[in-house]
């Protein structure tokens, strides 16, 4: 019953997405208002979220008759994780995709309809599109509201390990709301294209529509990449797998676009780029799509088993070869001349060409086992040294540039801006000679000098415009952007020095200790004290070994443990992580003896590695600065224009 | 704009060649096959590679004096003898299913220097007399 009102919904959003299109495409030839087109978008909007609830009360409900809720539902799994199982598996997934997409079009619509918007009809028209497409694939393909019977009386629950930590809740929605966010840009250049017109208003326009789904997708990769470290127990947060590399593609291309939109902005150059790196940014989020959920990353040839997967190929050529065509036939009209891309601007230039790079190698890397199998029909693997050596440069590079950059002046290089990189230079050789005498290896040395470099560039130019602008008067209007982008700059940089301290200075020990024997861990002491048995809960079980950590008077108690999932009968390994300031302990319990009452450890020690998170922090809190709209008063130019000309302003300072 | 000029595109080019040349290296050593026991023995020995099976029940052994694990692992048509120094996890018992990063050592026979035991993203426990689960070869799971 509950499963046909769902499918029901589904079938109205789906019809709502077409008639959209319709609507969207008469108002583009002028014969409607775009009125009924934003309404709509209203009613698909609440049509897809009302099926999503429903999805929702199904799964909370343990319908089993429904056949997502059969596959993932299970009746001993907490309540989070039972909701969250919404987005855990393929078709929940493409549903959840769907009905973010409905309400950002939604929201896009409203916002953008009182203004005068010609761009309104045509970008509405994409989104309708693309939203039929997924509208379309839950409708039939990937239907997740099926009948099952007989009705199971339990189901086997989600995948244990995405049922282990709360970070799983939170991790993929801002993912996919990063990845669909991304449509929006899309649909406003494909306006722009149409129109003929790449100008100033498109920039900013789709500048405010990008770097949310930017901090939204930056915010995803780090909770992503903390939730390995938490959950997985091998102590790593990066691993080059397929389906993390997808995820971090669009983000580096539309992090190029978010730097090459300033010079285009400032320059009018550089206007094709741009929509390049837009299109790209959002087939990316098709190719993500298609490489996780449709089973190409199992076998090349279990690609066709579904119908899904060719269905997002062929949505992927689609939006390749139409955009090729629609910038052939109207870039060349749509852009007109600019100046030249000055010293400022030739960083910027360096920065997108970096970018590129990174994103170019990370493509290759993920689809190189796939091109083999199809091709010699062999299976390989190309592992993280690939990934490692040749993005390591590039990453320098791009951390040098994040700290030269913005010290540079659009004009010649002057010997005010040359001062402005004293205090990064200092601090980079300081920590050049520490790291030559702490470790001595040329990429180590050469990294930590870079990431210093940028931290303290980013800080000082903080400063600086702050300071600027309290001598000016209150508030910071006009220095919200440069400064959210600075405050971005210095969590990268964290993120570097994080990275490079966890990798090169991490230490781990593999151990076998019975009850009460102590292990010296440097000054500190882990005594193990036991195993304790547990049921947590129903369905799962429990053996966690408790230890005590002695450093100097302070006690802590570490428990790692092992979770043996009854549904699933898999076990999953919990790590117990005592974070520190300067290095956390990572200890995995590998392996119980309960005859002899003693277990094998695995202790690791990462420096820095909170730090990672808490740069991720820093860069999505640079994200929001930059985002957040700049006030609006009457009687005032709109805040884009304020924006640029206090840019200007802030560029002499 | 004006036009770049010729050396300023040499430059460029000779970066972009280097570039290349660094990706090409890198992904040489860093390619590694991945193989099933079947497809071992027309690899040669002494080449790096991941072995992918299941572990065969009851062939499991551990050699106290060397430290050593001695299993054979199946992918139901063919099995190859392992041996590891690595401590398996705890996941780690007869019928499931392993990638061994490590060498070749004969024509069915793996020295290996790490082992994973994997998850596949839904996972489904082996039925007594199954293969190989479809899926479980590159999905989700703890990488090496």
């Amino acid at each position: 019953m509950i499963g046909a009102i769902g499918f029901g919904a589904t079938f109205v959003s789906f019809l709502g997405a077409l008639l959209g299109f319709a609507a969207a495409l008469l108002a583009l030839r002028g014969r409607w208002s775009s009125g009924p087109a934003v309404r709509i978008a209203m009613l698909t909007a609440a049509a897809l979220v009302a099926a999503n609830m429903i999805m929702v009360v199904a799964l909370v409900r343990h319908d089993f008759s429904i056949s997502y809720v059969a596959q993932v539902g299970s009746r001993t799994t907490p309540l989070l994780y039972t909701v969250a199982s919404l987005w855990g598996a393929l078709e929940g997934s493409i549903l959840f995709w769907a009905g973010l997409l409905s309400v950002v079009l939604m929201l896009f619509a409203v916002r953008t309809r009182g203004a005068d918007r010609e761009d309104l009809p045509a970008a509405l028209a994409v989104l309708f599109a693309v939203l039929s497409f997924f509208a379309f694939i839950v409708l039939l393909p990937g239907n997740p509201w099926a009948s099952v019977s007989p009705v199971p009386g339990d189901g086997p629950g989600p995948n244990p390990l995405l049922g282990n930590h709360p970070l799983m809740a939170i991790h993929p929605p801002l993912l996919y709301l990063g990845f669909v966010g991304l449509s929006v840009p899309f649909a406003l250049t494909v306006a722009a294209l149409l129109r003929g017109q790449l100008d100033d208003r498109w920039l900013a326009v789709t500048r405010r529509w990008t770097i949310i789904p930017w901090v939204s997708l930056s915010a995803g990769l780090v909770l992503g990449a903390w939730w390995s470290y938490a959950v997985l127990g091998w102590g790593g947060y990066w691993a080059w797998d397929p389906v993390e590399n997808v995820a971090l593609l669009p983000w580096l291309t539309t992090t190029a676009w978010l730097h090459s939109a300033m010079v285009s902005a400032r320059r009018g150059i550089l206007r094709g780029w741009n929509v390049a790196l837009i299109v790209v940014s959002f087939a990316l989020t098709i190719l993500a799509t298609l490489v996780t959920r449709s089973g190409i990353l199992d076998s090349v040839h279990a690609f066709t088993e579904s119908p899904i997967g060719p269905l997002f190929l062929v949505l992927f050529a689609t939006v390749a070869a139409g955009a090729l065509v629609l910038v052939a036939l109207q870039l060349p009209k749509s852009t007109s001349g600019g100046t030249p891309l000055g010293t400022r601007g030739g960083a910027f230039l360096l920065n997108n060409l970096l970018f590129v790079a990174v994103a170019a190698t990370v493509l290759f890397g993920t689809l190189f086992p796939l091109i083999v199998e199809a091709v010699a029909d062999a299976r390989v693997s190309v592992g993280a040294p690939y990934f490692e050596r040749v993005i390591g440069p590039l990453a320098l590079g791009l951390l040098v540039l994040a700290g030269i950059g913005p010290t540079l002046p659009w004009g010649n290089w002057t010997a005010e801006s040359r001062r402005r990189l004293v205090p990064g230079g200092l601090a980079a050789a300081t920590a050049a000679v520490a790291l030559l005498l702490l470790d001595g290896r040329p990429e180590v040395v050469a990294a930590g000098a870079a990431s210093v470099f940028a931290l303290v560039e980013s800080i000082s130019l903080i400063a600086r415009r702050v300071g600027a602008l309290r001598a000016r008067g209150p508030g910071m209007h006009g220095a919200r952007r440069s400064v959210g982008g600075l405050t971005a700059h210095a969590g990268v940089a964290v993120i570097g020095l994080a990275v490079l301290a966890s990798t090169a200075g991490q230490t781990d020990v593999t151990a076998t200790l019975r009850a009460g024997e102590t292990l010296p861990l440097g000054s500190d002491t882990l005594t193990f004290d036991g195993i304790a048995q547990s049921a947590q809960g129903a369905g799962r079980d429990a053996v966690t070994a408790r230890m005590q950590l002695r450093e100097g008077d302070r006690l802590t108690l570490v428990s790692p443990s092992l979770t043996l999932f009854t549904a699933s009968n898999a076990t999953v390994a919990t790590p117990a992580i005592v974070p520190g300031a300067l290095a956390d302990l990572y200890v995995t319990l590998t392996e119980v003896d309960p005859a002899a009452d003693a277990a094998t450890f695995r202790f690791a020690r990462y420096p820095f590695v909170s730090w990672l998170w808490v740069g991720g922090g820093i860069l999505v809190a640079g994200g929001l600065l930059a985002a957040w709209p700049a006030p609006r008063r009457h009687g005032q130019p709109a805040p884009e224009r304020t924006t640029v000309a206090l840019d200007h302003a802030a560029d002499r300072i | 704009m004006t036009r770049p000029r010729p050396v300023t595109l040499f430059g460029l080019g000779l970066v972009v060649v280097a570039f290349v040349a660094l990706a090409a290296m890198s992904l040489q050593t860093a390619l590694v096959y991945d193989l099933t026991p079947t497809e071992l023995s027309s690899h040669p020995v002494g080449e790096r590679a991941r072995l992918y099976g299941i572990v065969v029940e009851g062939s499991v052994q551990f050699d106290e004096a060397t430290k050593t694990l001695r299993f054979a692992v199946t992918d139901g048509r063919s099995t190859a003898a392992v041996s590891t120094q690595s401590i398996p996890t705890a996941l780690f018992r007869d019928g499931v299913a392993v990638v061994l990063a490590g060498r070749l050592t004969g024509p069915a026979t793996f020295a290996a220097d790490q082992l994973v035991v994997k998850h596949s993203e839904v996972y489904a426990p082996l039925e007594p007399g199954e293969t190989m689960p479809p899926g479980i070869l590159n999905a989700g799971g703890a990488p090496p």
